[in-house]
């Protein structure tokens, strides 16, 4: 193996595109817990969800020119379907007391995991699908990197930065910035905070579906495609600190650099045991990740 | 009671109870007050006054009793819906947004009440507010910087940016705030109750500033009214006095 500058600076820049794509899962996952105060196990399947929108829009409707419109298509459509099933499923968690809240969440969010994909073999069988893409090979830095990859990388940092708009300069933001910090305070002050609920859990599943539809032609689309993603989700969490966005943001490029250098520099078989190496690193040095707060009560 | 029996009140509680298992919290608790009134609502530690302050703004569902704003039944609503209807109510521990900056707290009611998004004017609202209760200097700061009471300061003004804001309840609003800050507090609730005829039910144990405050005060004790009518007359009660001082030995 040869350990050049090159090689280094290739490693390092596709450790961040991919970076970028698990910070926006991550997110997802945070945001929603930081709102609605659960932790929602299904997240994977709205990147299913995402994916399969891809697929269905390019190969059927809009062919692989109009990629990127089948993709704000798919991310309009997962954030619609949440929108939707969170007052169904999760709005409920808050009749119950304090303590069984969180149990409630874990047994309806898995619950929601399984429906999602059964329904998808149920309507796609178990094969795998792959959108067609055109996108021409792009040379960034000393070493050519598929289009695809390219396109999905910038795309998910459009995605954050937008993210980054509407929480600082929104009135909706505000509100869900105020939600985040106290409930009730909230409520009194007026913020219908189960419409918020329902935004906030859609926002978060939306980001979930981009991805999944920014890499549908680079990972696949079948029912279990979300599953890898979700747990690498998880470990960001788990590396930043759960609630925390920065902790999202950072996690996930780590977690993209951490992988791309051990899969070039040590051996590629182990790519997903580097982010697990580090999850351990985090937790013997920042138990509560690097930008968590205490513990959670109760 | 006398001839302007023609102003028919803001706000009407009726028998309102609460249990916590055993506990009767609120005992079937009714207040009527008047548009533009003043009322303290005084009793001793256990009285029951936030857990009726509670069911009326809808922090909790009452097990029995009414509460009506107006024509507008709001009983057991969400606390978003009563706020909406116009009553809004303060915490005793001032709960602020930390991590936002004064004028972002303020301006999170304006926002929330939908009837009225115009920016400016809000923005407007928020620097006279700011300046009324002396934070003027602190408009960009984030709340958590802002002492104690600061922060009741900042919360009671968040109250009073809701532009239909009808009746307020104050739930210990003076309590562990220094003098200073207290008598900005005061000239605040004065001044909104002047210009705005804003409605207040103030829950207090500052016994000097709600009889400064409040022609009228509700007593409570062992989760019901015990009597109401102005801060000496009920202070001379014998039930009363044995409910704050205990049985003298006479």
């Amino acid at each position: 193996m040869m350990y050049t500058t090159e090689l280094l600076i290739q490693t390092v820049i596709s450790g961040l595109m991919v970076g970028v794509l698990y910070a926006l899962m991550a997110l997802g996952i945070t945001f929603i817990y930081s709102i609605v105060k659960t932790i929602n196990w299904a997240m994977g399947e709205f990147y299913m969800i995402g994916s399969y929108i891809q697929f269905v829009a390019v190969q059927f409707l809009l062919g692989p020119d109009y990629w990127w419109l089948a993709v704000i298509i798919a991310t309009a459509g997962t954030f619609l379907v949440g929108y939707l099933i969170e007052p169904i499923l999760i709005k409920p968690m808050y009749a119950r007391p304090m303590q069984r809240r969180d149990d409630y969440a874990t047994v309806v969010t898995i619950a929601l995991l399984l429906l999602l994909r059964s329904l998808a073999v149920a309507l796609g069988g178990p094969n795998q699908y792959r959108p067609e893409t055109n996108l021409p090979i792009v040379r960034l830095g000393p070493l050519p990197q598929e289009g695809a990859r390219v396109a999905a990388s910038f795309c998910a940092v459009v995605a954050l930065g937008l993210f980054w708009l509407v929480i600082k300069k929104t009135w909706i933001g505000l509100a869900l910035r105020a939600t985040a910090q106290n409930r009730i305070a909230a409520q009194t002050s007026g913020v219908d905070v189960f419409r918020l609920d329902a935004t906030a859990f859609a926002i978060g599943v939306a980001m979930a579906g981009l991805a999944g539809a920014l890499l549908a032609p680079l990972f696949m689309v079948y029912p279990t495609n979300g599953a890898v993603t979700t747990v690498k989700g998880f470990e960001i969490i788990v590396i930043g600190g759960l609630g925390s966005t920065p902790g999202a943001l950072i996690g996930g490029l780590l977690l993209g650099l951490v992988e791309s250098l051990g899969t070039s520099f040590i051996s590629s078989p182990y790519q997903n045991a580097y982010g697990f190496l580090l999850v351990l690193l985090v937790l013997l040095v920042k138990p509560n990740g690097l930008f968590g707060e205490k513990g959670r009560e109760a | 009671m006398t001839s302007n029996a023609s102003t028919s009140p803001v706000l009407i509680a009726e028998g309102l109870v609460k249990r916590y298992g055993g506990l009767v919290a609120n005992n079937g608790v009714g207040m009527r007050l008047s548009p533009g009134e003043m009322r303290g609502l005084i009793g001793p530690n256990g009285a029951g006054k936030t857990t009726f302050v509670n069911l009326v703004t809808g922090v909790e569902a009452p097990d029995a009793g009414t509460v009506k704003l107006g024509d507008r039944d709001i009983t057991g609503q969400e606390p978003h819906r009563i706020t909406e209807a116009g009553l809004v109510r303060s915490f005793q521990m001032a709960r602020v947004f930390a991590n936002l900056t004064t004028t972002e707290n303020l301006m999170i009611p304006w926002f929330a009440s939908g009837t009225n998004e115009n920016t400016v004017a809000g923005m407007a609202r928020a620097r006279e507010l700011l300046r009324l209760s002396t934070l003027g200097s602190l408009a960009d700061a984030p709340a958590g910087s802002l002492s104690g009471g600061q922060r009741m300061l900042l919360q009671a003004c968040a109250g009073f940016m809701i532009p239909h804001l009808t009746v307020y309840v104050l739930d210990e609003p003076f309590a562990g705030i220094n003098p200073v800050v207290k008598d900005t507090l005061i000239d605040l609730i004065c001044h909104e109750n002047k210009t705005r005829e804003i409605t207040f039910l103030i829950v207090s144990h500052e016994m000097e500033i709600i009889r400064r405050m409040c022609p009228i005060v509700t007593v409570m004790i062992a989760g019901q009214v015990a009597a109401e009518g102005s801060l000496d007359e009920v202070a001379t009660r014998e039930d009363v006095i044995t409910a704050y001082l205990g049985r003298t030995a006479t």
